[in-house]
């Protein structure tokens, strides 16, 4: 059959033309139909049918008390494939019972009243495409008259806007999805349009920050309800509109004024530019998050180390004062308590000069009051020296250790004479260190030699010096091997000590022998160990009990490299 | 004989005692003029009262310490040739510089030893 001509010019002189619909309706049977064959169908049908099937828009026409069926091309696609294609001519009711409930109803309405109905974007779902779809339309239902003027079809014009919806509804969700966001997000969130500074969007969280509701600023200019941040606040947003820059502030102070209250805070906050459809910045976002609490707790604890800090300047304070005064009432005891005992001393010996002849029982009180006073004397006398140690009235420089052992070479004549004792000693280093220090070391560490002699030799005490290697500083983990060290030995020929004492021997006050055979106070290689300690250096002995012993003397060339740490 | 008119500078009157019998000991031919005042003393040798070709000092004294004395003395041209010796109760290594930098000959602290302070005035008046 050739769709595109009619075959019944004659009888369907009204609908020349209209496509498929338009030959599907020329070719249908209408005889078997209530309505007739076409040549009997009033003025009216025609014409409708007419501009239903020459139109470009979508349309549908029921016909008749059984509402048959008629539409144009445009409508056809919206019946899909594997549907209701064709319903030409078949009754309402059976080509739409799916949705019968709906229509139905409607189109009696429109018949029985007249009045037109319009819908848009109606959910209609129908069955298409071999299954029931959900489909939009856009539709008016219009009463056609027939030549009696009576009420006798609808006619629809409609279009679906299914595509449309959906686009529609995907933007929705969208939008509501960023909206939940916003609402339900923890920090505080604003949008701020144009120049007066217009809140577009805020959400809860901002809100409680300020506290406000969000109706309270939606719409409204946000400095014309908290004024009292504009001073601060204002500059910030007008520079993010106008370079269209973020800005980033931490723990930035705050407040406002609730029912008259101050409620303050510290925030970090981002303002970032907010952007239109075209790109240009149309105004600000700014996200807040509340850091008070972090905030306060850590200004509490730099304010506890603050009062740390004080209460432990104030301890170091005392402690240093106490440690002054200590020294200072060492020096002081000492230095006056030597003086009388001095004099008993002296006067004793006196005395027994004076009395000449005396009897052996005389002789052993006077004896025994010049050992107790010359010894208090020379144990008074050695707390006095160990005292002064930790003052600090002698300054570091450069110091020639030669000079220094000549000069307690010369102080030591008288002695170094008695006792026919040699001392030799090479080309010493100049050292940075304490001058006095130095001589009260190598002093205390002479005498010492030429106090612990053998009676079948004479003493020979010799003085050597070398600088410390690398691989020889590694056998000293108490030292530091970015230093320069010395290594200077002070040896003798004397009775030397058994080296399991080596180390006991720097203790205060202890001796290895008895008052009676060496005279001292256990004070002088104590006094010899702290001014190592006090230059950073090391002392140890080597000996062997009747074979002499060496002081072995590790000193840095420079304190500079211990400028941290100084104890001097 | 180097010294003949020796000079003891000292306040402390036990000190003084000792001084001249240790002095007596050692049967040095020398005259010993005492004074107790470094301020006095500095008065008459300044004005030719008082002649002395050695000078024994002590440090610790009341309104005139040694130390003051002895920088008195080296600023003037002959009186500074006259050596000085100090005999102080102190045995303090930074007492015994600073003098030593002021130009003091010996530094011997009071011995407890009465032989040893006669050995060392044998010594200095050899």
């Amino acid at each position: 059959m050739d769709l595109r001509k009619p075959t019944n010019d004659e009888t369907f002189h009204f609908i020349q033309g209209g496509g498929e619909m338009g030959a599907l309706t020329r070719s249908f049977n209408w005889a078997e139909t209530p309505l007739g064959p076409p040549d009997q169908w009033e003025q009216s049908l025609r014409t409708t049918l007419g501009i239903v099937l020459h139109s470009a828009f979508p349309m549908f026409l029921f016909w008749g008390d059984d509402l048959i069926c008629f539409y144009n091309d445009a409508f056809r696609p919206s019946l899909g494939a594997d549907g209701k294609h064709p319903a030409l001519g078949k009754k309402g009711r059976d080509v739409w019972p799916e949705i019968w409930d709906f229509i139905g109803p409607l189109l009696q309405k429109v018949m029985t009243s007249g009045e037109p109905v319009w819908f848009q974007d109606q959910l209609v779902p129908f069955f298409r495409n071999g299954r029931i779809e959900d489909i939009y339309w856009t539709f008016s239902y219009s009463p056609v008259y027939d030549d009696r003027g009576r009420i006798n079809g609808v006619f629809v014009t409609c279009t679906e806007t299914t595509s449309k919806v959906l686009v529609f509804n995907q933007l929705h969700d969208s939008e509501r999805r960023f909206q939940n966001l916003v609402a339900d997000a923890t920090v505080g969130i604003i949008v701020l349009t144009g120049t007066d500074m217009i809140v577009e969007i805020v959400n809860d969280a901002y809100g409680q920050l300020i506290g406000r509701s969000r109706e309270d600023l939606l719409g409204k200019p946000l400095f014309s309800i908290i004024p009292e941040t504009e001073p601060h606040f204002r500059s910030i947003h007008e520079k993010v509109r106008t370079t269209g820059e973020p800005v980033f502030l931490s723990e930035q102070p705050y407040f406002v004024f609730v029912d008259g209250e101050k409620k303050e805070g510290f925030l970090n906050l981002v303002y970032q530019p907010y952007r239109g459809g075209d790109g240009s910045v149309q105004g600000v976002m700014t996200l807040c998050q509340d850091v008070t609490p972090q905030v306060i707790a850590k200004l509490k604890m730099e304010e506890t180390v603050d009062g740390r800090t004080r209460e432990l300047a104030t301890a170091n304070r005392h402690l240093q004062r106490s440690n002054a005064e200590l020294a200072q009432f060492a020096y002081i005891a000492s230095h006056d308590l030597q003086e009388p005992v001095r004099k008993v001393a002296t006067f004793t010996q006196m005395l027994e000069a004076d009395l000449g002849e005396t009897t052996e029982r005389q002789r052993h009180y006077l004896a025994k009051i010049k050992n107790a006073s010359s010894r208090m004397l020379l144990l008074i006398r050695d707390v006095l020296a160990f005292s002064q140690l930790s003052r600090d009235s002698d300054l570091v420089r450069y110091t020639d250790l030669g000079v220094i052992i000549e000069n307690i070479v010369d102080d030591l004549e008288l002695l170094i004479e008695q006792k026919y004792a040699t001392v030799t000693y090479g080309k010493l280093p100049v050292v940075e260190a304490a001058p006095l220090q130095m001589s009260q070391l190598f002093g205390n560490l002479i005498s010492n030699a030429l106090k612990f002699t053998r009676v079948d030799c004479d003493p020979e005490i010799s003085i050597s010096v070398q600088a410390l290697g690398q691989d020889a500083l590694s056998a000293y983990p108490m030292l530091d091997n970015r230093c320069t060290y010395y290594h200077i030995q002070v040896s003798d020929n004397g009775i030397g000590f058994d080296q399991h004492y080596a180390e006991q021997i720097f203790e205060i006050f202890q001796r290895l022998h008895g008052k009676k055979e060496f005279e001292g106070t256990g004070i002088g290689l104590a006094m010899c160990k702290k001014i190592l300690q006090n230059h950073h250096g090391h002392i140890y002995a080597t000996s062997e009990e009747g074979q002499g012993a060496t002081f072995h003397i590790l000193i840095p060339e420079n304190q500079s490299c211990f400028a941290d740490s100084s104890t001097l | 004989m180097l010294y003949q008119k020796i000079l003891l500078i000292d306040d402390d009157e036990d000190d003084q005692e000792i001084f001249l019998t240790a002095l007596e000991c050692t049967k040095k031919p020398v005259s010993c003029t005492v004074l107790d005042s470094a301020r006095k003393a500095l008065n008459q040798i300044a004005q030719g009262e008082l002649e002395t070709d050695l000078i024994f000092l002590d440090l610790n004294m009341p309104l005139m310490n040694g130390q003051q004395f002895l920088t008195e003395i080296k600023k003037d041209e002959k009186l500074r040739q006259i050596p000085v010796i100090i005999l102080s109760t102190s045995s303090n290594a930074a007492t015994v510089s600073q003098v030593k930098q002021l130009g003091a000959r010996y530094f011997f602290t009071k011995p407890g030893r009465f032989e040893d302070l006669v050995a060392i005035l044998e010594k200095v008046l050899m």
